[in-house]
């Protein structure tokens, strides 16, 4: 009956997925497959299956992950193994933005973050705000300090375990909230301008507007490209900016370019990616200052984080939001 | 309570909410007779979406206002202030439209509090003459946020809008939801009509598909206007043990406030940002508590929950 009642409000086709989450995954098996099992029926909270798909776009490696274990996962999930000669995840991206059928496609560009239990339901929830809804989920690392510093003390897959046996995950994924630190560029909070989202929807339309991900940005990891489209989407004046701020994605260790690398190895990567986006966009990165709205219910677990934002926003006290 | 009034519909107009336009909302104000009315050309000026109704009443309740308010209604949703001396922040309108959009049925809470915090309902020095020398220092009628500065939250939700709440004092549903209710229960006809705006919400709130949402940027500013509820006069605890009396007559002792988990909507301002704070601070106190009794968090969700599925 509400289904039905959602479908003539909406007037949609109850048939066709709403939302088309794209994940890129590459050399990263084990946290793939758990980032993967975040997105399913099985542990995102009250979702109907059919609302949303997943499409898993695995660049190929000599660690693959495979179609197997995607097929056992309760939910819409598509699976495409690919060749990919750059480092890039950027080809990955418009390929699976191109196969998405949802009417909104959303973005986890590093299929190492897994998600909280209320990011596809809300997301969902959070298309309808305005015509133009761009829907961001906050980005957080696993651990007490930001992965790229933790390693100096040895954080590494060993730690991590660790932790998330300690809140018995998958039991109840707010519980990451509890072992788990801001990540870089959403360290400034709900309340001051954030660098990029980890994972972030737009409407189809604006998708096709922007053009997808810039395929300019070839650096390894695809630089700054994440930034670059955060900052595309929200400097359209059309584009409602919604903050899924009681949800979070979060980054599990894996080697990877910017959170697994050490010393002047790092620092160099870093200097190339900086590099790379000023030479595209003619000056270095600067976050947007579009003020979000807040979407959402508030767990125990996440309400620490409501905290960090706000003192965050009182000691800089730069935009008054 | 003219001045109030005004300021109130003033907080109402197109020409100090934001985002929306004139054509967007209609304002259905409705006076009962009094000795001392507010001006209805002022109410007039404000818009042509402002719609003023006088009426004579006998009666000492709103509640027979209410009803032909509704009866003036053209709009899908409704927002509800059965008090008029609540002025409002300038998003409230917009916010309230797009939880609209995002849900079927939204019980939109716009969170309430007092100008002057505690002192309008404790301090027998506080009157009108007090409270516009707090208002005079702001810009309020250029930046309603600023409200905030001088407010604490109303002693109805003191608890902070994180935990089940009471009542609230500027509260949107869709027309077909107040239908379902029979609009105003016109059993409330104590002075002031008694407690019917928490028997109001509450019946809304726990109606099968709604969905609690907040307005945590926002908020509903009472004015001092020596009301029932708010001015120390002889009466007063005397008149409040009967609205509490007939509240639980009629819920057969059971009335208690609406435990529902909120969806939290909209920007928050940094003048918000301290009671979004204390609200954070206050929900955790009482999560450890219930997590500690082995208690539910929402229980009125569960009990939803398990009507829906039977």
């Amino acid at each position: 009956m509400i289904k039905r009642l959602l479908r003539k409000k909406y007037n949609r086709d109850s048939r066709k997925p709403l939302l088309s989450l794209v994940v890129i995954i590459y050399k990263m098996p084990e946290q793939a497959k758990k980032t993967l099992f975040s997105l399913s029926a099985e542990y995102q909270r009250d979702v109907d299956p059919n609302e949303y798909e997943v499409l898993v776009m695995e660049n190929a490696s000599d660690k693959p992950m495979g179609k197997e274990y995607v097929s056992n996962l309760k939910g819409n999930f598509r699976y495409f193994y690919r060749d990919e000669k750059m480092p890039t995840p950027v080809p990955a991206i418009n390929e699976g933005a191109a196969k998405a059928v949802g009417d909104h496609i959303a973005i986890i560009v590093d299929g190492a973050r897994m998600a909280s239990p209320g990011v596809v339901k809300h997301m969902i929830m959070a298309t309808r705000v305005a015509r133009y809804t761009a829907v961001a989920v906050p980005g957080y690392h696993i651990g007490e300090k930001v992965q790229q510093e933790a390693i100096y003390s040895g954080y590494g897959y060993e730690t991590e375990k660790a932790l998330l046996d300690g809140i018995n995950w998958p039991e109840d994924g707010y519980k990451l909230f509890n072992i788990a630190c801001t990540s870089a560029t959403s360290r400034p909070g709900f309340f001051q301008p954030i660098g990029e989202s980890n994972c972030i929807s737009v409407p189809t339309e604006i998708w096709n507007k922007l053009g997808g991900f810039e395929p300019r940005f070839t650096e390894t990891g695809g630089g700054q490209v994440n930034l670059d489209f955060y900052k595309r989407v929200c400097d359209l004046d059309e584009v409602e900016l919604v903050m899924l701020a009681g949800e979070g994605t979060f980054h599990q260790f894996h080697g990877g370019v910017t959170t697994g690398t050490m010393g002047d190895e790092r620092e160099k990567i870093m200097q190339a990616h900086f590099d790379q986006y000023k030479s595209i966009r003619g000056e270095y990165y600067n976050p947007p200052t579009k003020r979000p709205m807040l979407f959402g219910t508030f767990k125990n677990e996440s309400l620490r984080f409501v905290d960090h934002s706000i003192n965050v926003a009182r000691a800089a006290y730069q935009l008054n939001w | 309570m003219p001045m109030q009034l005004e300021q109130t519909l003033y907080t109402l107009s197109a020409q100090y909410q934001r985002g929306v336009s004139v054509d967007d909302y209609e304002v259905v104000v409705v006076e009962n007779d009094s000795t001392n009315m507010t001006s209805e050309g002022y109410v007039h000026q404000l818009g042509k979406n402002i719609h003023y109704y006088s009426r004579k009443e006998r009666s000492h309740s709103p509640v027979p206002a209410i009803n032909f308010a509704f009866e003036q209604c053209r709009g899908k949703l409704i927002g509800l202030m059965i008090d008029g001396a609540h002025m409002v922040t300038p998003r409230v309108v917009q916010y309230a439209l797009t939880a609209n959009r995002a849900f079927e049925k939204p019980i939109v809470v716009v969170p309430g509090y007092h100008v002057g915090g505690r002192r309008q309902s404790t301090d027998p020095s506080y009157n009108e003459t007090v409270e516009q020398e707090v208002l005079a220092g702001l810009q309020w009628r250029e930046n309603g946020y600023e409200l905030f500065d001088v407010a604490e939250f109303s002693p109805g939700n003191e608890h902070s809008y994180l935990h089940p709440i009471m009542e609230c004092n500027c509260l949107f549903a869709p027309y077909k939801l107040f239908k379902e209710i029979g609009f105003c229960d016109t059993r409330f006809m104590l002075k002031g009509g008694g407690s019917v705006n928490l028997h109001l919400y509450r019946q809304l709130a726990t109606k099968s598909g709604t969905t609690i949402v907040v307005l945590p940027g926002e908020g509903s500013f009472h004015q001092f206007h020596g009301g029932v509820s708010t001015s120390s006069y002889e009466q007063k605890q005397q008149e409040l043990s009967e609205h509490r009396k007939q509240l639980h007559e009629i819920w057969g002792g059971s009335f208690h406030s609406v435990s529902r988990e909120p969806v939290l909507l909209g920007a928050v301002t940094h003048w918000a940002q301290r009671f979004l704070e204390l609200s954070s601070h206050k929900a955790q106190k009482r999560y450890r508590r219930l997590a500690s009794l082995g208690r539910q968090e929402w229980e009125d969700d569960d009990a939803l929950t398990k009507t829906d599925a039977s």
